[in-house]
């Protein structure tokens, strides 16, 4: 529960300050409205009817565009930019082939799940390089660094419980649940991260430079 | 489903994840790189058509300016020539030598505006500072606006190669010269520091201002250029703008290199 809400952290900073804000913190923003109300409806779903994996398909394309399209904002080179903007459609395309091929909707998480970290992960880390790469000052101060950092947090606990839970005997359910709490806690930090990019001092209106 | 048929959808799905990668990345280097052929032709034509409109500018001040006074000197000294006894005596003579005097000194001072604008041979002579405080000083007068000058390098702008100067003087001659036309502003500012090894140079205005976009966007081959000219010198070219904030322009160059 504490995990679901702390997702808004982070939409209550940029909400609060809408238009004096960047267009990057703005997706940021909305990606994690996303992120929160799938989250809130699985969990009102799973109470109410036992089932809510079916969220999780319409719901996790669109956090995905939402935060590639976060991203490209934050690109140091009009073609990673690109690069970036592209890979949405072609991602929403990847998820109906899996779905396509999973069939049912146990095999679709299974599959799309590294799928999601992998793709997430590795557009995050490109991301968060190439801006240090190219940060003529330090970079604390820095609102990608902290969400970057975030969303590879919460992807990479993602990445490290999942395989974990998968092998464990049904039986384990004390187990099972100690290792969810882990996940929980880490996705908490990862949003607390998130919400500390967002309060960081604006950037300069720059065009860029050569 | 059992484990190993399991494990192989998971790494068709991690393909699958790498294969949109760099089909991205593909598809983004494609697009960009025929946008970037089309830029840079369209830069070539720009430079050209601006080469032209200089050559053309420096045939019209010189037909249109020059040759009509060097006519008129021609014409005078012929007279003078031909008048066995100078019409209205001496005092009138006098006259005409100073008529003559003026118009020669207008030539001078028109020949000198040619060459000035076609290289400044104050940044020769004299260095940066005085040659962009000479600059904000002939901007004023022509254009009525009122440009303010901090200059100051700690002569450090002296350390900068010919080359590097002549490109920061263009760039401030190109930055006014966008105020003058576009920002509506009554007042503007020209600045140079020295600062951890590059020198600086600003022109902020206080006119409209607009939504800042990629220099490499711009219609036009004023900020295009500025920004080429920065990055020939090793430097950073900078814009901030918002409507109604006004405009600043930054290049800076390393002082070494």
């Amino acid at each position: 529960m504490a995990a679901t809400f702390a997702q808004l952290l982070p939409s209550v900073v940029v909400f609060a300050r809408w238009r004096r804000t960047t267009v990057a913190r703005q997706w940021i923003a909305l990606w994690c409205v996303a992120f929160f109300l799938s989250d809130a409806l699985q969990l009102i779903l799973s109470m109410a009817f036992g089932t809510n994996l079916w969220v999780f398909i319409y719901i996790s394309p669109v956090e995905d565009a939402l935060l590639l399209w976060a991203l490209s904002h934050w690109q140091t080179r009009p073609v990673t930019r690109m690069a970036l903007r592209i890979a949405i459609p072609l991602v929403i395309a990847s998820y109906v082939v899996i779905a396509i091929i999973a069939g049912e909707l146990e095999s679709y998480k299974t599959f799309s799940g590294p799928f999601r970290a992998l793709m997430i992960m590795t557009w995050t880390a490109f991301t968060v390089v190439t801006n240090i790469a190219t940060a003529p000052e330090r970079v604390w101060a820095r609102d990608w660094l902290w969400t970057c950092l975030g969303v590879l947090l919460y992807f990479g606990m993602f990445v490290v419980t999942e395989p974990i839970i998968a092998a464990m005997p049904r039986d384990q359910v004390e187990n099972m649940f100690r290792v969810y709490n882990v996940r929980a806690i880490g996705d908490v930090v990862a949003f607390i991260l998130i919400w500390r990019g967002m309060r960081c001092p604006l950037p300069s209106n720059s065009s860029g430079s050569t | 489903m059992p484990a190993s048929k399991q494990l192989f959808w998971i790494y068709v799905a991690a393909v699958l994840a790498v294969v949109v990668i760099l089909a991205a990345f593909a598809a983004a280097l494609f697009i960009y790189q025929r946008h970037n052929l089309r830029l840079h032709r369209s830069y070539a034509k720009k430079l050209l058509d601006a080469h032209e409109e200089e050559r053309a500018w420096v045939a019209r001040e010189v037909h249109d300016d020059a040759l009509q006074r060097v006519a008129i000197l021609q014409h005078e000294l012929s007279e003078w020539d031909t008048a066995e006894i100078p019409v209205g005596g001496p005092g009138r003579a006098s006259a005409r030598v100073e008529a003559l005097r003026s118009e020669l000194q207008d030539l001078g001072e028109m020949l000198r505006r040619v060459a000035h604008r076609l290289h400044p041979a104050i940044i020769d002579q004299a260095g940066l500072v005085p040659a962009l405080a000479q600059l904000a000083s002939d901007v004023s007068r022509s254009s009525g606006i009122d440009v303010e000058t901090d200059l100051q390098d700690d002569g450090r702008s002296e350390q900068l190669s010919r080359e590097r100067a002549l490109m920061l003087y263009r760039i401030a001659q190109e930055g006014l010269r966008n105020v003058a036309r576009h920002s509506g502003a009554k007042r503007a500012r020209i600045s140079a520091r020295a600062q951890n090894g590059d020198i600086a140079v600003s022109i902020q205005d206080f006119g409209h201002g607009f939504e800042t976009t990629d220099p490499s966007r711009s219609k036009g081959l004023g900020l295009i250029s500025m920004a080429e000219r920065t990055r020939l010198a090793e430097g950073r070219f900078e814009i901030w703008s918002r409507p109604g904030e006004g405009t600043t322009v930054r290049a800076s160059v390393p002082i070494k290199g």
